[in-house]
């Protein structure tokens, strides 16, 4: 048997790849993939899968594999289709990704000449699921008026429904973007949708994924409103480039996807994946 | 249908393969990565969806070749 641990990114540690590898059962073959040509190759007879996500071709051209493990919080839209078991990291590091946001939050509050008060201004939150959950945690000792925008009702909450997305977006002076991706919230994003219903001086936090927002909008609308603020932890493609586009404007702030990490998060993921993926060997 | 048109389809019809820019706007002299953003993760995948779309084997090799969207579609010139 087979097991492929990808590990095409520098950010997974060496030491966590071979933990892995050294606890499978005798009778598998573990191999730590770094290329991903290689990695094409390798998985078509490979039996089991651990790394991040790779694109659904790959998955398509693996004939044995039975079971996949993803070391991020979400399963791509497209794995769907696949017959085999997909687990991942479900939720582990939502605190982590929320305290990020927040870091994110309050430096916009000190961004400018004079401070702002977070008591007089609107904070909307786009999704909540558990980072959504928990930046609301997070920002409420601070912010008096937090609205959320759900499909489902939130008790407790200033909460508005996706046919009242535009007036969401129209009262909000911070909006932190804590959806996954798919087909459905990628159309929400559109120019059309999203961008021309902001306040001129909007501070948008895009803390879910990079794809989300298509790069020429972005750039078209922080461009043309300069009070506006962009920070993000998410790009296309990450690492962002030194010299790409977003990086020009001064009203965008990037971090290099870093807001997952925490110390103790590979641990954590090894006694996790002990408890619910070492079964599928 | 012609190879660029026939390029767009294909990407139209993969969800995990992001374009900085919207297909609709692709032309021949864009650059898979300055331009695109495709890193070699959505470069090898590409390559496979084309060859899967053809019914075609090809070297993968080819791929890591590939410059500009022209440099594609005169891969899958080669193909039919």
């Amino acid at each position: 048997m087979k097991f492929l641990f990808s590990k095409l990114d520098n950010s997974i540690p060496n030491n966590f790849a071979e933990k892995i590898i050294n606890s499978l059962p005798s009778n598998y073959e573990g191999k730590i993939i770094r290329e991903t040509s290689v990695l094409m190759k390798e998985i078509q007879d490979a039996d089991y899968f651990m790394g991040y996500p790779v694109p659904y071709t790959f998955i398509k051209k693996a004939k044995s594999l039975k079971s996949i493990f993803l070391l991020s919080s979400q399963v791509p839209e497209s794995y769907q289709q696949w017959g085999g078991v997909v687990k991942n990291i479900t939720g582990l590091n939502a605190s982590s990704v929320a305290n990020h946001g927040a870091y994110f939050v309050l430096r916009h509050l000190r961004e400018r000449n004079l401070a702002l008060d977070p008591k007089k201004l609107n904070l909307g939150i786009i999704g909540h699921g558990k980072i959504g959950e928990e930046m609301v945690a997070q920002l409420k000792p601070i912010f008096s008026n937090i609205s959320v925008l759900s499909r489902r009702r939130i008790s407790n909450l200033k909460s508005f429904n996706y046919d009242k997305r535009e007036a969401f977006y129209q009262s909000q002076d911070i909006i932190i973007i804590c959806v996954s991706y798919n087909r459905e919230t990628r159309e929400n994003f559109k120019e059309e949708n999203f961008f021309k219903h902001l306040k001129s001086n909007i501070a948008l936090i895009n803390i879910a994924r990079g794809e989300l927002l298509s790069e020429s909008d972005l750039l078209k609308y922080f461009q043309n409103n300069p009070d506006s603020r962009y920070y993000t932890d998410v790009t296309v493609p990450e690492p962002y480039p030194d010299n790409g586009e977003l990086r020009k404007l001064s009203n965008i702030f990037i971090t290099n996807h870093v807001a997952g990490f925490y110390d103790g998060l590979w641990d954590e993921i090894f006694s996790h994946w002990k408890n619910v993926g070492y079964g599928d060997l | 249908m012609n190879n660029l048109d026939q390029l767009k389809s294909i990407l139209s019809n993969v969800d995990d393969i992001f374009l900085r820019i919207p297909i609709d706007e692709l032309n021949s002299s864009h650059k898979l990565i300055e331009d695109l953003g495709i890193d070699s993760l959505g470069r090898v995948s590409l390559f496979h969806e084309i060859c899967f779309e053809f019914g075609k084997e090809a070297d993968e090799a080819k791929a890591m070749e590939w410059q500009t969207i022209g440099d594609v579609e005169f891969f899958i010139e080669g193909l039919k």
